[in-house]
């Protein structure tokens, strides 16, 4: 976790120091491919792991209605706090 | 979008059939890419000043955000212990009250309730954490900017933070780093604090 940070806080020092646009229209790119290689490796490292995968179809329709249900429940949430917010400040 | 399906097929598929890939941990080689992918998050972020000006105009709002959404999702989980007669209700809220956060809200339930409701708490916020991945545009077309936010729960600090920044936009960052941020330090102690009801 400290390590993520620090690759967070280097890379808004870094960012914040340097005005050019230039390299950042390649880290842009670049992170752009990087988050496919990571979707890449997130199905690779679920595959390769036969536990997971042998357990998947016992447990696999409990745990999509839980996710489903609680991303649901997360987002009427956040977005009623929102809503309320919104008319507090009207 | 359709990118970021094929590549999760694809991975799927190689993990599948190359039989040395079985049982290889990649979780070192996905921490590097994340802490990788991060630092170019915050290089693109650094030089842009409407994101700072965003944190010190919504102090408030950054922390309820994920106040509201760990409470959204535990109320979900007790509203779903009602279709499933072998999950009593603090099972159920504990799985939704994972946010995401599969890796130690799994360990803290199994070391308590055996490795079935473990390895549920561990799939259901892996799938989780998954949909919000692959999902995100369609979150933010059809929920709006912050939806992906509340989705992703504890994960928006790292691991779906790139793709959150790429669907919400480069001034969602803060909020989402924050979101996992209180989140992941949140969900260890409320899943502590249910575990204490659970039997």
């Amino acid at each position: 976790m400290l390590i993520i940070f620090l690759s967070l806080a280097s890379g808004l020092f870094l960012g914040f120091v340097y005005k050019g646009e230039r390299l950042k229209s390649y880290s842009e790119a670049i992170t752009r491919i990087m988050i496919l290689l990571l979707v890449g490796l997130m199905g690779l490292s679920l595959s390769s792991n036969r536990e997971i995968l042998h357990n998947f179809f016992d447990l696999g329709i409990k745990a999509s209605i839980f996710a489903i249900g609680s991303i649901a429940g997360s987002i009427t949430a956040v977005t009623i706090l929102l809503r309320l917010l919104e008319r507090g400040e009207k | 979008m359709f990118g970021l399906i094929i590549f999760f097929l694809v991975g799927i598929g190689l993990g599948h059939f190359i039989e040395p890939l079985q049982g290889f941990d990649f979780s070192n080689i996905i921490f590097i890419t994340v802490s990788l992918l991060v630092f170019l998050i915050g290089f693109s972020a650094g030089g842009n000043k409407e994101v700072f000006e965003k944190i010190k105009k919504d102090k408030l709002k950054t922390i309820l955000i994920p106040m509201m959404s760990l409470v959204g999702s535990i109320t979900a989980g007790l509203l779903i212990s009602v279709i499933f007669s072998d999950l009593n209700y603090i099972r159920a809220s504990l799985i939704t009250a994972g946010m995401g956060y599969y890796s130690l809200s799994s360990i803290l339930v199994s070391a308590q309730l055996g490795a079935y409701m473990g390895t549920l708490v561990l799939m259901s916020n892996i799938l989780r954490e998954l949909i919000v991945l692959l999902f995100s545009p369609l979150l933010v077309k059809y929920f709006g900017k912050i939806a992906p936010i509340a989705a992703g729960g504890a994960t928006t600090m790292d691991v779906t933070l790139p793709i959150i920044t790429k669907s919400s936009g480069n001034d969602y960052m803060i909020l989402a780093m924050i979101n996992g941020l209180i989140l992941s330090m949140t969900v260890p102690v409320v899943i502590g604090f249910l575990l204490t009801f659970a039997n």
